[in-house]
């Protein structure tokens, strides 16, 4: 190419970008007149970076003293009153030395925005009053006129600083000379935002800060990982700027003519102290959160930029305003920062995890950022912002979980804004990225789970509702709902939470158990740690553990395990008979448990309802993920995992507690009873096998046969508490297959939670004790032909997979599903596949539709019932103990 | 006769050192652990090196003798941790009990014995872990980009790690390295320098009894993923490749290293469990009385940071070097007002305006 053709070519570009230039100056109001000059500059880069090259100068007298000088403050405010509030807290807190005086200036708010802002005339804050509503400009001018300060800020009062501020926007006055005005970066501060700078209709974005982060965090961030540089503007932000008195007043100030009601002020004076050879520009180790238009509605904001712009290509050109603009928001040195804190944020430890997402799945990912804030906080419910992926960048979305033990982000979940766009090169490598990695990068510690379970229970403020007791009161309790005249029997029943409130198979087994309990006339009392606890309790947090007590089915108060220890031997001392069962030992010091097994002189069963007696994660899943089978607790395994630290103590525990009590396991799986005999913890224990529930089949004679509808699609059901290790992603996926879809099998989810998720239908269904039922009707009801069940550890029972057979359903697994495998491997045709690809090969096969058109045959011809057993006293009538 | 081993960091990567130390420690507690340590403590700091299983410290000080100011003035911070390896080097060869040395960069951590590279000191006399020991597929350009090529310029060895027997021929390398690190500790990538690595290209041609251990179990980091898969046995051991994960280097925690071990671990989960465990490790080893970014040769006795640019004039300068024998000083007569009277360079950051990350 010539120099003559890029000459042309210049020139041509040049009359191009003129032309949009004056298209948008033809429509101010019209955003995409601005968004099309801002692509065309974008493309021809080279006139809108060269538009403001950089001056420098060094330091001169003027520098010095302005290294020196006070800096005062002015706020004009105009009511939004808890903004301010906020902002003056702020301000407060972050004065710094060199702060003279904060000027308040009150822009005719309401009373009682007023009367609190006159209460805050004390110190450097000032307060002045105007009368008559002057807007933004002219209410700056009434401080500025009031303040003899060499260099002053002009802050929105809809913003938060944080310390150091003024101190690092005051810095390049003193080192360089002829600076006239410095900004932060920010959140909602056009090019000046981490974040986006606009947002899809070209308008400039307010980026909402992650749960967590706040003005100080960004800032530490910025000093630490970005340092003290002065970028270089045409033009800077109004919401918060530094600006050298002299300089103001050399170029007659703010044109309150043009500008007086605000908008557009600062990049009016912006462009006139640069033509006037004064350097701007941002300072990179300042961050100040913007709430952004505190004071205006969006149609007076809307109607005030437009005038704006109005005014300003009128003053400066079109093209050369245009121009400036393009050449803050394609800055490549902001654009630098806003990549890093894009990585940034992309690391562990925050609440949100931006980046390193599965940008195909973003649902499934949102669900693997609950289960992580949920998980973290140990809160059953809240409010949480997460980051989902979407193309070229990452969405925060708010997400709310309520308080049942599963639920997931409806698919209405109110996109709030976006904050990171990661470079393009991360976000195709983070494409690749699994859900299960996701998982990992935001799992903390099992003492920063357990302290947000601490937290949870500190929040709930629940110490004063359940009465205290102490063993006498317990022991007249129990005697009170024992038969007159006759020696108290009891049982006491140890699980780890509320088995009223809390749904799960535990939770129903001991209201089964609590049932059996009340017909054979046996007084049930269940305890469960009262602060809840992902592992046992620290004899050296809590000695003694305090424990909510539910008596026959009422919760009655709250004891010391010591009372409770008490009373029992109070009641054993009196002859009764108090038999003893664990259900689960979370929460508890075993040693205690110890204590009160001895007090009982009874055995103590023991239910194998998961491997907590392996390992404090219950279901010996590593780092809550890939089914581990309890390694030796020094193994590397054990070393990167979650629960390993913990692990090695929990094992000695356990160990002194089987060593100490006559301990009586009881498995509800022969599975379970192989596979924790095959493991060899406890090889001296007898275990005994009592199933939950068996599924008796019978054929009907051909008279009571229903008529098979063969032409609908198969129904493929997910049951019950839609968790990672139950399989819920995986019925998920298996709902998006294309040929799933395309063969038009439905899908549906039976559980107490409505997930909304995109193609799967939902019905309530909660079975209980007092409707046990439930389950097996909704499967039946449905026409259920195959339930999912793809746990990805070993089962030791499952109610859903009898429910579902009892419903005449098959139960669709794979071999490390434990019981729920085990249980169907005896089934034909036995639907138990390798890994999901084979699953998915026998939907696109059709094999599955033709298995429905046999089973529903098969269910038209035969009836089925179930037979429950009674828990503990099941496997006490085994054992041949009264 | 003991087993030495020796790590080399400032006080910043003390946390990283801990977990070193502490995994070193309980795989092989009668080895001797020493700490180099190119740095002065931060006030405040309560560093008992004997509690953290170090069983020795070499200062720069004390290798640097009266030279020391003027060496570390001369270097970045990187380059400075590695020229300290070949002298601390020397300095423990000469323990009369050393009977083999290694050296581990302060983010590796260990996780199955090393008795087999001990054993091979028998027979050998340096052992070294090549960045890469499979080739990467034809197609793969962009891992060919991220690994190969990058080991064409940044060194064929990673010499986070390297394994020393204490005869003729390790004494020789040792005197070697510590002589081309005294002169040429430099990440200068233009003239084909990268602090010691891209000198150990030339150890298989220069010494003899060169041991290039191929095990994918050993030095397991971001830039040999893409050919090495993790998982765990059934008793729970890692392996790489179905041999034991011998050590990782988790270079660069942050967001850089993530984004290398996100690109090439791809799906395998356990190479993410793993850092996430380093990550909670380094995070319960940091010490608050260490502020971020702390290194005492990074400033002047002001507290004013010493530009790259500054030092590299320093090193490259005789007359400064004569001239300046304390860079570090402040006040009249000194290098920095020198510096600021006759050259641009303490404000050549902000000259070229913004640095990004």
């Amino acid at each position: 190419m010539t120099a003559r053709h890029r000459g042309e070519i210049r020139q041509a570009s040049e009359a191009y970008l003129a032309a949009l230039a004056d298209l948008a100056a033809a429509r101010p109001d019209d955003i995409g007149a601005v968004m099309a000059f801002r692509k065309a500059a974008r493309a021809i880069a080279g006139p809108v970076n060269e538009s403001h090259p950089q001056r420098d100068c060094l330091p001169d007298d003027r520098s010095r003293a302005l290294g020196e000088a006070k800096i005062d403050i002015i706020v004009p405010i105009h009511n939004a009153l808890e903004d301010v509030r906020a902002c003056l807290a702020s301000l407060r807190a972050s004065k710094g030395l060199r702060l003279g005086q904060v000027w308040l200036v009150d822009d005719a708010s309401d009373r009682k925005t007023a009367s609190w802002l006159a209460t805050q005339q004390n110190g450097a804050f000032r307060y002045l009053r105007l009368d008559q509503n002057v807007g933004f400009t002219k209410a700056v001018d009434a401080g500025l006129a009031r303040s003899q300060s060499e260099l002053v800020v002009i802050l929105n009062s809809d913003t938060l600083v944080s310390a150091g501020w003024l101190d690092a926007l005051a810095r390049p006055f003193a080192s360089r000379a002829r600076i006239a005005l410095t900004g932060p970066l920010s959140n909602a501060a056009a090019w000046q935002s981490l974040g986006r700078v606009t947002d899809g209709h070209g308008l400039y974005a307010t980026n909402l800060l992650p749960v967590g982060i706040d003005p100080a965090v960004m800032t530490t961030f910025l000093e630490e990982q970005i340092g003290t540089k002065f970028v270089d503007l045409p033009i800077l932000h109004g919401f918060c700027v530094m600006l050298a008195r002299d300089a103001y007043d050399a170029i007659g100030g703010f044109d309150l003519d043009g500008f007086g009601r605000g908008y557009g002020e600062t990049q009016d004076l912006s462009l006139r102290l640069c033509k006037d050879g004064y350097r701007l520009g941002v300072v990179t180790d300042a961050f100040v959160q913007h709430e952004r238009s505190a004071s205006y509605s969006d149609a007076a904001r809307k109607a005030l930029s437009g005038h704006a712009r109005h005014v300003l290509y009128r003053k400066h050109g079109a093209l050369e305003y245009l121009r400036a603009e393009a050449a803050c928001i394609d800055n490549p040195d902001l654009a630098h920062i806003r990549a890093a804190a894009a990585g940034w944020f992309a690391r562990d430890g925050l609440d949100i995890p931006f980046l390193a997402a599965d940008s195909a799945r973003p649902t499934e990912f949102a669900e693997i950022a609950w289960r992580s804030a949920r998980h973290r906080s140990g809160r059953r419910a809240g409010k949480s912002v997460i980051g989902l992926p979407r193309s070229g960048g990452v969405e925060l979305v708010s997400l709310k979980w309520s308080s049942k033990p599963s639920l997931r982000p409806s698919d209405d979940h109110r996109i709030q804004n976006v904050l990171a766009e990661p470079p393009k090169a991360e976000a195709a490598s983070q494409g690749t990225l699994s859900l299960a990695a996701n998982w990992i990068a935001t799992l903390g510690s099992l003492e920063d789970i357990a302290a947000g379970w601490r937290h949870r229970r500190d929040t709930a403020r629940d110490d004063g509702i359940v009465p205290r007791l102490r063993s006498k009161t317990l022991v007249a309790a129990i005697r009170k709902v024992c038969p007159a005249g006759h020696l108290p029997t009891v049982m006491l029943s140890l699980s780890h939470d509320n088995y009223l409130t809390n749904r799960g198979g535990v939770q129903f087994c001991v209201q089964q158990e609590s049932a059996t309990a009340k017909k054979r006339r046996v007084a049930y009392l269940n305890l469960h740690p009262s602060q809840p606890l992902p592992r046992l309790a620290h004899v050296e947090e809590d000695p003694d553990t305090d424990v909510d007590l539910v008596l026959d089915g009422t919760l009655i108060g709250r004891s010391a395990m010591s009372e409770v220890i008490k009373a029992t031997k109070v009641l054993v001392g009196a002859g009764a008979c108090v038999d003893l069962v664990v259900h689960h030992l979370l929460g508890y010091n075993p040693e205690q448990v110890t204590s009160l097994v001895q007090a009982s002189c009874k055995p103590c069963w023991f239910w194998l309802h998961d491997f907590f007696l392996l390992c404090p994660g219950f279901t010996l899943l590593r780092n809550d993920l890939t089914y581990c089978g309890a390694p030796p607790a020094s193994s590397n395994a054990c070393q990167l995992c979650l629960y390993g630290e913990e692990r090695r103590s929990h094992l000695k525990r356990i160990q002194a507690f089987a060593a100490a009590v006559d301990l009586r396991l009881i498995s509800p799986s022969d599975f379970m009873t192989r596979h924790f005999m095959a493991m060899q913890l406890m090889p001296s224990v007898q275990i005994t096998t009592v199933p939950h529930m068996e599924v008796l089949t019978y054929d009907l004679p051909a008279t009571s046969q229903k008529v098979v509808d063969q032409a609908v699609p198969p129904t493929i059901a997910f049951l019950g508490n839609p968790a990672y290790h139950k399989g819920w992603q995986v019925f998920r996926r298996l709902s998006q297959d294309p040929h799933a879809l395309a063969q038009g099998i439905r899908f549906i989810h039976l559980g107490s939670e409505n997930m909304a998720a995109p193609g799967i239908g939902w019905q309530s269904v909660l079975a209980s004790a007092d409707d046990p039922g439930a389950m097996i009707r909704a499967v039946a009801e449905n026409s259920v032909d195959f339930v999912l069940h793809w746990a990805n550890w070993p089962e030791t029972f499952s109610f859903t997979t009898l429910e579902a057979l009892a419903a005449g359903a098959l139960v669709i697994t794979t071999p490390g599903s434990g019981n729920v495998a085990a249980t169907m491997q005896g089934i034909e045709p036995m639907l138990v596949f390798d890994d999901f690809k084979s699953l998915l090969l026998a939907l696109r096969e059709g094999r599955l539709d033709t298995i429905a058109k046999e089973l529903r045959l098969r269910r038209s011809s035969s009836s089925r019932t179930i037979h429950r057993s009674d828990m503990t006293f099941s496997a006490m009538d085994k054992a041949g103990l009264p | 006769m003991t087993v030495y081993a020796f790590s080399s960091f400032s006080f910043g990567y003390l946390n990283r050192a801990r977990v070193l130390a502490k995994t070193l420690k309980a795989l092989h507690p009668d080895w001797a652990f020493w700490a180099v340590i190119v740095d002065t403590p931060p006030e405040g700091l309560d560093f008992d090196p004997e509690s953290e299983g170090f069983s020795g410290v070499l200062t720069a000080a004390e290798l640097f003798g009266g030279q020391t100011d003027a060496v570390l003035f001369g270097h970045d911070i990187v380059e400075a941790c590695t020229a300290a390896k070949g002298i601390a080097a020397t300095h423990l060869l000469e323990k009369t009990d050393c009977e083999k040395l290694f050296f581990f960069d302060p983010d590796i951590a260990l996780f199955n014995s090393m008795d087999e590279v001990v054993v091979l000191l028998d027979r050998f006399s340096i052992v070294l872990t090549p960045h890469q020991t499979d080739p990467e597929p034809r197609e793969n350009k962009q891992a060919i980009l991220d690994n190969e090529i990058a080991s064409l310029s940044y060194g064929v060895f990673n010499l986070g790690f390297v394994a020393l027997a204490n005869d003729a021929e390790g004494r020789r390398f040792a005197a070697w390295w510590a002589e081309r690190l005294a002169d040429w500790c430099w990440d200068r990538l233009d003239i084909g320098i990268f602090v010691d690595q891209k000198w150990c290209n030339l150890v298989p041609c220069f010494f003899d009894g060169v041991k290039i251990l191929r095990d994918p179990g050993y030095n397991v980091a971001s830039w040999n993923l893409s050919q090495r898969k993790m998982h765990f046995d059934a008793a729970g051991q890692a392996q790489i490749n179905g041999r034991p994960l011998r050590f990782y280097h988790f270079t660069k925690l942050g967001p850089l290293g993530d984004q290398m071990t996100q690109r090439y671990a791809g799906e395998n989960i356990e190479i993410f469990e793993l850092w996430r465990w380093y990550r909670e490790q380094v995070a319960a080893g940091t010490d608050t009385a260490i502020p971020k970014g702390w290194w005492a040769y990074g400033q002047f006795d002001t507290g004013q940071p010493v530009p790259k640019s500054v030092r590299e004039l320093y090193r490259n300068r005789v007359d400064l070097r004569t001239a300046f024998k304390s860079p570090f000083a402040t006040g009249d007569g000194s290098l920095l007002q020198w510096l600021e009277a006759n050259t641009n360079l303490l404000d050549k950051e902000e000259k070229r305006g913004f640095l990004p990350v």
